[in-house]
């Protein structure tokens, strides 16, 4: 019973390691993609923008209510987007993954809720995503191996 | 090796260690004053944040009562209170003091000849369950967009639990609405049962052969145990409040607050009833509503939520038929689809099983299985919430009504999220520690409940939904 907690360790150990190293792999993929974004109260729209590792994307922000932020949590991305303006942020997609998009200004009531995703696939797969569910499978097997044994 | 084995034996140690042998910490919690000691200014406290919730900024993240009841309380709550230390929190909430005050007529010492003041009822023995705290969670849950971001709304919800506090622990004995009212207490009893602490008695024999229980009805120094438990029949944690009068109480030094391993308390058949069955799976359901809601991509859900807004800062009602959708969402998922799916798969496994057991009496059995999993689910969800907007907590406490104040110069801390890019990895991780012990738990079920030779493939149908929910969360964290 007291290798349980240390199997569950080493399991999220190897999982962080292993996101690590694609996290750490060469860039590949070019390109450039245009994104227009609308913010207003309190959603991005469109909410889950997804790229391609290493496209240079170029965000066109326009706000159509009150003033908004702009963040995009790991890529240092922290702008504000006042109404009537369009504002552009250009960034290189160099990390894999899910990332929030968040508003950055208080805006109003839900403020802390507005958010959105920002999906940077690897070579077409979601490969934290898909690693994790391998990471699922494992632990979640870790306690029937050691019950059957 | 030698130092290994010497780490897994003092860990070994450890976790069955009885903190009450702890000199120190048995004289605080013998002392008549430690629960006053320890409420009084978490009272003081919670009046400052109603307060500030009615005279201060109406906006959420620059009003004290906002950042510290539902982003500092709720994370501290979720994530390290409960898992590590059962209901403590309850041995602390300041909403039945005033109530228990009145109801003792004294705040420290036992008066002698004590009677309790009020009416003293007995609480109705049809409502003797959790019923009604699952209906009130899912009221506040149907508010839950006002609730978190309106400093009022808090104000006024944390002032109403205190006066139905009061009023119902003057009408009925003892701690009536704590254990069958309260909306938080509900759902931290259910967690309770897999946290790490457990007071429990050293000798049941001894318990059983002694007449006087002074336990239950109390002794010179102690008012007898108010959650209307016998603690010499305790076995799981969900309705212990921790607060310590069995200790005060018993002539033999009898009772013991031990370290243990986690979820422990949802193998124990005994107690279990569909009303915490239902709780498991509110709390699933509403888990995955929230991180939908609130932190997921879909605006337009979020405006469902949001229906009683009035730009900026105000309050209207509008587009009642998006409410309905999403008050359908939170009753429908909760009471219905969750476990109507659970029970379909507790046919499954009474088929696969070949056992005698209804699917009804599996469903009860093995909902608790998804308790640490669900546990989990909301720990993923209160990370953010803490990582991300730290510095709103930190910015109230230098200007706490959003008036302008720079108390201690943290006002204009900037807003910066802490290693944001890692959330989703933190949260996954979570999910899985969920999955591991719920899995872990689900086979020492199946191993009692079934034949040995039927265990697995009756288990497995509670195995698949246990994956699927879990792949659900992580498709939200990281899909």
């Amino acid at each position: 019973m007291a290798r349980l907690p240390s199997l569950l360790l080493y399991t999220i150990i190897v999982f962080t390691m292993i996101i690590a190293v694609f996290q750490a792999s060469p860039v590949y993929g070019a390109g450039e993609r245009v994104v227009y974004i609308d913010l207003s109260q309190f959603k991005f729209e469109p909410g889950r923008i997804v790229v391609n590792r290493g496209e240079t994307v170029v965000f066109k922000l326009r706000s159509l209510d009150v003033t908004h932020g702009f963040y995009i949590d790991g890529y240092g991305v922290d702008t504000v987007v006042r109404p009537g303006e369009v504002v552009t942020i250009t960034i290189t997609a160099y990390q894999a993954g899910k990332f929030k998009i968040r508003c950055s200004v208080t805006c109003g009531p839900l403020h802390p809720f507005m958010v959105g995703d920002f999906v940077v696939l690897d070579g077409g797969l979601n490969t934290p995503f898909i690693l994790s569910l391998f990471a699922l499978g494992l632990v979640g097997l870790l306690p029937l191996i050691r019950f059957r044994g | 090796m030698a130092s290994v084995s010497g780490i897994k034996s003092f860990f070994g140690r450890l976790m069955s260690m009885d903190l009450l042998s702890i000199p120190v910490v048995r004289r605080l919690v013998m002392h008549r004053a430690f629960q006053w000691a320890v409420m009084v200014p978490n009272l003081i406290i919670f009046w400052f944040l109603i307060t500030a919730g009615f005279i201060g900024s109406p906006v959420g993240n620059m009003n004290i009562s906002i950042t510290f009841v539902w982003m500092l309380w709720w994370f501290a709550l979720i994530a390290i209170l409960v898992p590590f230390f059962g209901r403590a929190w309850c041995t602390i909430c300041p909403l039945p003091a005033l109530g228990e005050w009145l109801q003792r007529g004294s705040m420290v010492r036992k008066p002698d000849a004590w009677r309790p003041r009020g009416l003293n009822r007995r609480w109705p023995r049809r409502l003797n369950n959790i019923w009604l705290q699952n209906i009130g969670f899912l009221v506040l849950a149907s508010f839950s967009a006002l609730l978190v971001t309106r400093p009022i709304v808090t104000a006024i919800v944390l002032a109403g639990l205190i006066l139905v506090a009061t009023i119902v622990m003057l009408v009925y004995s003892k701690r009536a609405f704590c254990r069958y009212l309260c909306p938080v207490g509900g759902f931290i009893g259910l967690f309770s049962n897999f946290s790490s602490i457990e007071l429990r008695v050293k000798d049941g024999e001894l318990c059983k052969n002694h007449i006087d229980k002074e336990c239950i009805r109390g002794s010179d120094t102690s008012f007898g145990c108010p959650w209307y438990e016998y603690p010499g029949s305790l076995v799981r944690n969900a309705y212990c409040g921790l607060c310590f009068e069995c200790v005060k109480a018993c002539p033999f030094n009898n009772i013991r607050l031990n370290l243990r391993g986690f979820g422990r308390d949802l193998i124990v058949s005994r107690g279990k009833g569909f009303d915490e069955a239902w709780k498991v799976f509110i709390m699933l359901a509403l888990a995955g509503v929230y991180i939908v809601t609130m932190q997921g991509p879909w605006g337009w859900i979020r405006d469902l939520a949001n229906v009683f807004y009035k730009p900026p800062y105000g309050f209207a009602l509008a587009g009642i038929d998006g409410y309905l959708i999403y008050l359908g969402l939170v009753w429908g998922s909760t009471l219905l689809i969750i476990p109507g799916l659970f029970y379909i798969f507790s046919i499954a496994s009474k088929y696969l099983s070949k056992t005698d057991a209804s699917a009804s009496e599996l469903f009860k059995t093995f909902s608790y299985m998804l308790v640490p999993l669900t546990l989990m689910a909301w720990i993923a969800f209160s990370i953010p919430i803490l990582q991300v907007n730290w510095a709103y907590i930190v910015n109230t406490l230098s200007d706490p009504f959003g008036w302008g104040w720079n108390l201690f110069g943290t006002r204009d801390i900037h807003w910066s999220p802490i290693l944001p890019s890692l959330i989703p990895y933190e949260q996954v991780a979570v999910i899985l520690v969920g999955v591991f012990y719920s899995i872990k738990v689900g086979y020492e079920m199946a191993r009692e409940k079934f034949m040995e030779d039927r265990a697995l493939l009756g288990y497995s149908p509670y195995l698949i939904f246990t994956f699927l929910a879990a792949i659900f969360f992580i498709w939200l964290f990281m899909g």
